[in-house]
């Protein structure tokens, strides 16, 4: 069976989802946008627009553009709310016979459906140019509230764009899904809040097993139909126009490009103080008058956008009492919140949905793109597109290796797939080391000791060579059940030793999230730590390597420099024991200093060595990236 | 392993057996020569390579979205770098201006004419309608005026050029239209 593709039909903006894999994800138009604005127009030579280049042309053809006709389909003429909304719609509403609200467009009666599928037939065009095959199947989304007339009518409207509609899902439904919610297999209530460009929408829902399988009931829903993101930057742009007309005495909103500036602008301000305190609107130019040109130049802070808006926010607070009380429930009973809809990525809206609930809102899916996302999860389900036979495991934490200086050198990082494997070439750390200990740890700190050790064994009898000559290849193996496998082969002998590790991720949930939360924590001083080591072993490097350098090129060096350059040596070596970064830089630079100058009679001799070791970094796989501590002395356990 | 695995196992083998003799006749004699256990082994070995590729793909597929991560967040390093000279000339241009009403236009000009020389450089070129058939794709209408010596439909004023980035337009050019 072809791919499903899972459509967001919305008021003000579609977007289309399909399944990759075990991920849904959204896909851009051919303008390059991963939301189509909803609006279909008709040109007077029959051409059909949709999406931007209709809204685009919107005021040159007013009575010719549909938009938000989401808000007819499968309504009746006389409905009081379709009445109400006449009086604003720029294009004309007529009675069909059978006494449904349909659009009038050049004297042509047209049913809501025929327009809903012009739109559907550009996100399923969206699709099939992605995807490369031709696509019939798709789950759509549709209110909560909506009854089976205007489900009818959402369906047609699918069939008429030529998809087969698979099923017919309600958005707080496909949101829940797209947070995965059905995957923490619970009974529980769910709240969506989903604020949109135009429309609010709340409902609680209810997800209870039923035959081994999770499903959703909703239980009651409310909103407002006319409050939405667009409403937030008006607010924004009229407070705009107030401060320039305070300024300079111009009123903007006789000029229609300004309007568009400023539009734009506080839609742009608007999302940069959902993550920055304050921000700067700058607009060269925006007007002119005998004087001169003048430009607005306005700083606004989150608190005074907090201030404009407060209303609004407060505003969707009221349908949420509704809704609970409607479903005879009280915020302490939801367990889940879900923000849905653009406008809830800013904080002012999450902090009083998270305070009315006392609870924090799930917001870890973009909400312009949840409810599309979440009927591609439904789609992918639908055309047997997802076998939960095949759903792998991850491994929760990650695992590596310890290597020189006590740090953790990750192998498999955390979250990913098993089975899998991984190898890496390591080195000696120091000349002539014949043992190296393979010490296997799992944990997301820096440290070696800061992580769970799992076990560890010595690799012996590797032949004596200068540190960082020997190959020792180092791979790790993760069964599909978990079971951990590390090997240590030294590359030139082919001999081998290796560790099995029966159930690595031992760890409870709690344990598991303890660990990756204190490694956020701790975040700060594992960088401190890691640049630590990181100079320290370049130190260490370097003082041996002068050294060395130095007793093999004795006789070129005076008695002088071969004085300082000792001192400056052992100052490193001294500098190294510390744990201070700043005393070990501090000694590298001494040294580089005196050595540099140096360095033709230094490196004289080495000179071909250099190049043999260029000529290995060639092969990637053969690189060292780490080196390993010299074994402990009691090798045998 | 427990039992219902097993038999789970066998009939999966089965599968895997007719299928295998209506794609390749001669793979028929092949299993016939194997022992049930060897079978099984087979079995076994092929499920650990599905499990292997399919882990594998979604491992691929974690490292991507990275590497595109990563890619997108300094794609736009080389466009900046030929952006900051800009920059600093107009810096100079009002640091060589003593009186601060009067700039000196020439240097603008100039800077105005590298500044879109450079985004020509990248591909990025402006779309100037005027006199032009209004076309939505490219061109957003702004208001209409009612002209009666010019073409129905036609732009009439451009407010503000439109750009395309790689023949996508990336900003519409703001104008105004004539309808009659």
């Amino acid at each position: 069976m072809g791919k499903v593709i899972g459509i967001d039909l919305g008021t003000t903006n579609s977007c289309v989802s399909v399944m990759e894999g075990s991920e849904p994800v959204v896909i851009s138009n051919a303008e390059g946008n991963r939301t189509t604005p909803s609006v279909v127009a008709y040109s007077s030579d029959k051409q059909v627009l949709v999406g931007q280049a209709a809204k685009r042309q919107a005021v040159t053809n007013p009575e010719k553009t549909l938009f938000a006709v989401k808000r007819l389909i499968g309504r009746k003429f006389d409905d009081e709310y379709i009445q109400e909304d006449m009086k604003s719609a720029p294009y004309g509403i007529v009675k069909a016979k059978n006494g449904d609200a349909w659009v009038e467009v050049d004297g042509n009666k047209m049913a809501p459906p025929q327009v809903s599928a012009e739109i559907l037939k550009k996100m399923k065009k969206t699709a099939e140019d992605y995807l490369g095959t031709k696509v019939d199947g798709a789950v759509v989304t549709v209110p909560a509230y909506f009854n089976d007339s205007q489900r009818q009518a959402t369906k047609a409207a699918g069939k008429i764009a030529g998809l087969e509609v698979k099923r017919i899902i309600n958005e707080p439904t496909a949101a829940a899904l797209a947070f995965g919610l059905d995957k923490l297999k619970k009974d529980g209530v769910i709240a969506v809040y989903d604020l949109g460009g135009g429309t609010f929408d709340i409902s609680i829902i209810e997800m209870t097993n039923v035959d081994g399988e999770y499903q959703f009931e909703v239980l009651s829903t409310s909103g407002d139909t006319h409050l939405g993101g667009e409403d937030f930057d008006s607010i924004l742009m009229n407070h705009f126009i107030g401060e320039f007309k305070n300024e300079s005495g111009f009123d903007l909103n006789t000029d229609p490009m300004a309007l568009q500036r400023l539009k734009e602008a506080a839609e742009k301000a608007k999302i940069e103080l959902s993550t920055t305190e304050q921000t700067e609107v700058n607009l060269p130019y925006i007007t002119a008058d005998a004087s001169g040109p003048k430009h607005f130049v306005h700083k606004i802070t989150r608190a005074k956008l907090e201030s404009l808006v407060g209303d609004l926010v407060k505003r969707s607070l009221e349908p949420l009492k509704t809704a609970l009380k409607d479903a005879k429930l009280s915020p302490k009973d939801i367990d889940e919140v879900i923000l849905v809809g653009g406008q809830t990525r800013m904080p002012m809206v999450q902090k009083a949905v998270t305070e009315f609930f006392g609870k924090e809102a799930r917001k870890d899916i973009n909400p312009d793109e949840a409810v599309a996302l979440g009927a591609a999860t439904q789609g992918a389900v639908l055309s047997g597109d997802r076998s939960d036979v095949l759903l792998l495991d991850v491994t929760p934490l990650t695992l590596g290796i310890e290597t020189l200086g006590g740090v953790l050198t990750p192998m498999i990082e955390k979250n990913t797939t098993i089975p899998t494997n991984k190898s890496q070439v390591y080195s000696t750390a120091e000349d002539n080391q014949t043992a190296v200990t393979v010490h296997v740890l799992q944990g997301e700190r820096k440290k070696a000791s800061d992580n769970k050790s799992l076990g560890q064994f010595n690799l012996t009898d590797i032949p004596a060579a200068p540190r960082g000559t020997p190959q020792i290849e180092v791979t790790f193996d993760i069964d599909a059940n978990g079971i951990i496998n590390v090997s240590a082969k030294d590359k030139s002998t082919n001999v081998e030793q290796s560790i099995t590790i029966q159930g690595g991720s031992g760890l409870s949930d709690e344990e598991i999230e303890k660990m990756v939360k204190d490694a956020e924590l701790n975040a700060e001083e594992d960088k401190k730590f890691e640049e630590l080591i990181a100079s320290r072993n370049m130190a260490d490097g370097l003082a041996s390597s002068t050294k060395k350098a130095m007793e093999e090129n004795k006789d070129e060096l005076t008695e002088d420099e071969s004085k300082s350059l000792g001192e400056a040596i052992s100052n490193v070596e001294e500098a190294c024991k510390s744990e201070s970064k700043e005393d070990i830089d501090k000694a590298v630079e001494e040294l580089s200093k005196i050595a540099q100058p140096l360095s033709d009679k230094l490196f004289k001799k080495e000179a071909p060595e250099q190049t043999t070791e260029e000529s290995s970094d060639d092969k990637p796989e053969d690189a060292v990236d780490a080196e390993f501590k010299e074994v402990d002395d009691e090798k045998d356990k | 392993m427990s039992e219902k695995e097993i038999k789970k196992e066998e009939k999966e083998l089965e599968e895997n057996s007719t299928q295998d003799e209506a794609q390749d006749p001669e793979s028929k004699d092949d299993l016939n020569s194997l022992t049930y256990e060897e079978l099984l082994e087979q079995v076994d070995k092929q499920k650990e390579e599905t499990l292997r590729a399919v882990a594998e793909l979604e491992n691929y597929r974690k490292r991507s979205s990275n590497e595109i991560t990563n890619a997108l967040k300094y794609a736009n390093s080389e466009l900046l770098l030929s952006i900051i000279p800009l920059i600093t000339s107009l810096e100079k241009s009002v640091e060589g201006s003593e009186d601060a009403e009067k700039i000196d236009k020439e240097g603008i000009m100039l800077i105005l004419n590298s500044f879109e020389k450079t985004l020509e450089n990248f591909n990025i070129v402006p779309i100037n309608p005027s006199g032009q058939e209004f076309d939505p794709e490219k061109h957003e209408a702004v208001s209409t005026v009612n002209n009666p010596g010019e073409k129905d439909n036609f732009v009439t004023n451009t407010l503000e050029r439109g750009w395309t980035l790689n023949e996508r337009v990336v900003k519409p050019a703001l104008v105004v239209v004539n309808k009659k």
